[in-house]
């Protein structure tokens, strides 16, 4: 048996992928799995996550502000964890999980305990930044239920604001935390 | 005015809320119109240079390209510099510079050409294609080499000077000769970028064949209009505008009155050109290389005396426009955003153009440039006698205006409460006084404000609609960048007519359906605005309430509205009454044709003629702690202290509070735009290098407010948008003074720049 180069799983899938037989040039067939739904696209290779989100499937609540990953503001999750969707192709999340801004209200459209307490203390103003914000507040609480101010602070240290809105949005993230503790419910 | 509000004053959530934290609205960068082309601007690689040639045979050759535009193919309408109009009296030494696309560049990443196509990449593509041929001009990039009447570059035929004025006040030779002590330093800072979480971005589309439509992320898009019919030779209404949701302009998003948002006509000509829908957004690049604040160079030697009386004060206050001088006003010591009586004065105002990004407005505009050098040079002075520089301030800090009118609202509470918040008596040191590698400090900076435009001196209109159900809709041309202004003014017509808050909707974004506003800029909305909207509401209660009378025979003082049961009542007899529906039919005539009850009552307001009294002021209080090994300094609380007037929505104000500290912390410490000498290209144009602050960049921050009622501002309110990010530099600055005791001058106050004041490097 030899040693050495062990072949990477997901990089043979990958590969099988971009040569299998398509009718259209350029593209490979992906599975996304987006709150829940689940799409079967044909992606060019060279696209990020985010303009699939964006464009191909008109999901605009998640932003690219600087496209290249340094403001945070195209965070979603990705099987739970948060990722910058302007840095990850799309080809990349195959059959991986997604979660984006449009899916953390309730399936008849009601808020978020995280997002109702973001309105209600006002952890935002002009809002660009704050689907972001939101998933990786989801994260951070979903990971650690209890975080004190300072890892609040670290979770969200990648999320740019320029309106500066930081006191409040740490500010709720800890109300948040407190109210889902506290049993509240979802929606 | 002890009167009880049931809506303002309260602390009610933004009603944009909902649809920004569930992504549900579409900000410009989200829209998309059918059949949609990209477009792609190409920019000059050159600091300095004709356009000698331009071939775009190739470009437009490519599969895919729909429509290529150099200078040849744009009106040539050009730009006003200086801010044309602005203080009026600029208009004569105005001159006509930037044309939406020209046959010379002034700057790396001035505008050559731009393409549509099918796709980005194709634009792209597009761009490599263009052919441009450039004879380089020498070029420069310090405002004092431009200044020199010798200087080997000429920016515009008539110079490198736009503007220069002298201005005397008094005798400053004289109070020069009565002085004790004479301080005189150079107070300056670089360029910052306002850097909005969305680019700049517009969609435009000719849906007849002399009117223009578009979509654009804009802070004044009923003005944006105004320019663009003026540039492509249209009538005023044949142009169409909508901006609703959009990121945060915080100045950089006014208008084309002021020259930079040529993207705008760009994407409408493009758009005319390919036969369909153009969308142009600024790379991050694009929006952190095309315009800045402009930085601050100002010179000043005061004298004074023992006492701590300013016997004379010589400036001189240079803008470095960068390649444009469209959108500065040049400003000075005649500018009132000083707290303090300077009896002689001597100044020089010089706006200069140099090779680089040239201004956009930024929150606080030029008073945030001047107050870093009047708040540090009074904390200098402070410091060089002895005194504690919050007691210097107070103890010379205005009453009164130069006429000895004394400022009614000058409330000095409100400092003295920061003060005490930040523990100013007990904590508060000699400069320098500490030990140990971690040192500590205390600063205060203080400005006077006030908000742009009351007293009838800008157009902004509303309409308040009473329908027929009870139900009122209030419309204004306003921009909510943010600050909130959608929630704001449906309070304060909520408020005037007495009803509550739900039952106002608030329709705003588009051209076609609401009238003028001059848009949101200049803390002027609440002020300005709002009190267009009170009396738009007050107007359509009125004649809700004399047709009301009519029909129940009575005077309007003796009628009241049950909002509630949707009815006009008699006070004094509440059985008799008259439904809603039934006014509308009095006031605007029954619907005889068709069977029901239709039709709106319609107010329409326009500005309060008071303009909201000037001359308030705040403070920001800064506690600060300097690693002298690192010359990291770290914000440990800042307190910003402000006058307000009547909060109208206190959660809102707060937020304006955090986010005027906090922009202007970055700019105290962090934020600066490096240029390549060499090229002048901007060296750092992305978010990672250009750094602005987040979560780990401030300790705690607090807002605090006496509300100081003005009695011209809607309610008593006063605007606040600026202000709180107009102290925060001095106040930091001389935070690390009182730390290190060695003064830093030039901002933003780096590391580099501690190590080299404390002789470590």
């Amino acid at each position: 048996m030899a040693e050495g180069r062990k072949k990477l799983p997901e990089k043979d899938a990958l590969k099988a992928r971009l040569y299998a037989n398509h009718t259209e040039t350029n593209t490979v067939l992906t599975t996304l799995i987006v709150n829940g739904k689940t799409y079967q696209l044909k992606v060019e290779p060279n696209k990020t996550l985010a303009d699939i989100l964006r464009w191909e499937l008109h999901l605009t609540g998640t932003k690219v502000a600087c496209d290249r990953g340094e403001c945070g503001a195209c965070t979603v999750l990705m099987e739970g964890m948060p990722i910058l969707s302007c840095m990850t192709l799309a080809i990349a999340c195959d059959g991986k999980r997604i979660e984006t801004i449009e899916g953390l209200a309730g399936p008849s459209g009601e808020m978020h305990l995280i997002q109702r307490i973001f309105v209600d203390n006002d952890g935002l103003q002009c809002g660009f930044c704050t689907p972001g914000v939101l998933m990786t507040v989801k994260a951070l609480l979903d990971n650690n239920p209890s975080p004190s101010e300072a890892e609040v602070r670290k979770a969200l240290s990648g999320n740019i604001c320029r309106c500066s809105a930081y006191p409040n949005i740490i500010k709720s993230t800890l109300l948040a935390a407190e109210a889902i503790k506290a049993g509240g419910q979802n929606g | 005015m002890a009167r009880e509000f049931k809506v303002v004053g309260k602390p009610i959530p933004r009603i944009d809320g909902p649809v920004k934290v569930t992504g549900s609205c579409e900000y410009i960068t989200d829209i998309e119109v059918e059949g949609m082309l990209h477009a792609e601007l190409l920019i000059s690689t050159v600091a300095h240079a004709n356009i000698k040639s331009i071939d775009t045979t190739k470009a437009k050759a490519l599969p895919g390209i729909r429509a290529v535009i150099t200078h040849k193919e744009v009106p040539d309408y050009r730009f006003i510099g200086l801010s044309e109009g602005w203080l009026g009296t600029l208009s004569e030494t105005a001159h006509p510079e930037m044309r939406i696309l020209d046959d010379k560049v002034r700057y790396y990443g001035d505008l050559v050409a731009a393409v549509a196509a099918d796709n980005l990449e194709i634009a792209n593509e597009a761009l490599k294609l263009i052919e441009v041929e450039y004879e380089e001009l020498p070029f420069g990039l310090d405002a004092d080499e431009s200044m020199k009447p010798d200087a080997p570059y000429k920016i515009f035929p008539w110079g490198n000077i736009a503007y220069f004025v002298e201005l005397n006040k008094g005798n400053a030779d004289k109070g020069f000769k009565e002085a004790d002590y004479i301080l005189e330093n150079r107070y300056s800072g670089r360029r910052v970028n306002q850097c909005s979480m969305e680019p700049h971005a517009v969609i435009a589309w000719w849906p007849e064949p002399d009117k223009v439509t578009y979509y654009a992320s804009s802070q004044m898009i009923h003005v944006d209009n105004l320019y663009l019919a003026d540039v492509l030779g249209l009538p005023r209404q044949n142009v169409r505008g909508i901006c609703k949701f959009f990121s945060m302009g915080t100045g950089n998003k006014c208008s084309p009155f002021w020259g930079y948002w040529r993207h705008i006509p760009i994407a409408a000509i493009l758009a005319k050109k390919a036969g369909k829908p153009v969308r142009l957004e600024f790379t991050r690049e694009e929006e952190l290389a095309f315009g800045c604040r402009w930085p601050i160079i100002v010179d000043l030697k005061a004298g004074f005396k023992n006492d701590g009386t300013i016997t004379a004060l010589d400036g001189t206050f240079t803008a470095d426009a960068g390649a444009y001088s469209t959108s500065v006003a040049p400003m000075g010591l005649n500018q009132p955003y000083v707290a303090y009586h300077f009896p002689n004065t001597r100044e020089k105002q010089i706006v200069v153009y140099t090779n680089q990004a040239r201004g956009w407005f930024f929150r606080g505009y030029a008073p945030v440039r001047l107050m870093w050098a009047f708040e540090t040079l009074i904390d200098e002075i402070a410091n060089k006698l002895g005194m504690d520089p919050l007691d210097y301030r107070l103890k010379v800090q205005l009453a009164s205006d130069e006429n000895g009118v004394p400022y009614p609202h000058r409330n000095r509470d409100t400092l003295i409460q920061g003060a005490d918040a930040i523990g100013w008596k007990g904590k508060w040191h000699k400069p320098g006084s500490g030990y140990g590698v971690k040192r500590r400090g205390l600063g205060v900076a203080m400005s006077s404000h006030w908000a742009q435009g009351g007293g009838r001196q800008l157009p902004d209109q509303a309409l308040v609609r009473i329908q027929n159900t009870g139900n009122v809709v209030l419309i204004t041309g306003t921009a909510d960048l943010g600050q909130g202004s959608a929630t704001v003014l449906a309070q304060i017509c909520a408020e005037e007519l007495g009803i509550p808050m739900e039952r106002v909707s608030h329709e705003y974004g588009d051209t076609a359906y609401t009238p003028f506003c001059t848009g949101s800029w200049g803390s002027k909305t609440t002020v300005v605005l709002g009190g267009a909207v009170a009396n738009a509401a007050r107007d359509a209660k009125r004649q809700l309430l004399e047709a009301a009378a009519r029909a129940l025979d009575t005077a309007v003082e003796e009628l009241d509205i049950d909002w509630e049961k949707s009815l006009v009542y008699i006070k004094a007899a509440h059985e008799k009454s008259v439904s809603i529906a039934k006014v509308v039919d009095v006031v605007v005539g029954p619907s005889v044709w068709l069977f029901g009850t239709m039709g709106d009552i319609i107010g329409v307001g326009y500005p309060s003629e008071k303009r909201a009294v000037a001359g308030d002021i705040s403070a920001t209080f800064a506690e600060i702690e300097v690693d002298t090994e690192t010359g990291e300094v770290k914000l440990l609380n800042m307190i910003n202290a402000f006058n307000a007037g009547k909060a109208i929505n206190p959660l809102l104000l707060e937020s304006q509070l955090a986010g005027g500290t906090l922009m202007g912390a970055g700019m105290a410490l962090m934020e600066e735009m490096v240029y390549d000498p060499s090229t002048g290209k901007l060296l750092n144009a992305n978010m990672l290098n250009y750094k602005i602050p987040t979560t780990l960049d401030f300790g705690t921050q607090v807002g605090m407010w006496n509300e100081n009622p003005d009695p011209a501002g809607v309610f008593g309110a006063k605007g606040v948008g600026e202000w709180p990010g107009v102290t925060p530099p001095p106040a930091i600055g001389n935070a690390v003074y009182n730390a290190i005791g060695v003064r830093i001058r030039d901002l933003p106050i780096t590391p580099d720049k501690i190590l080299k004041a404390l002789g470590r490097v």
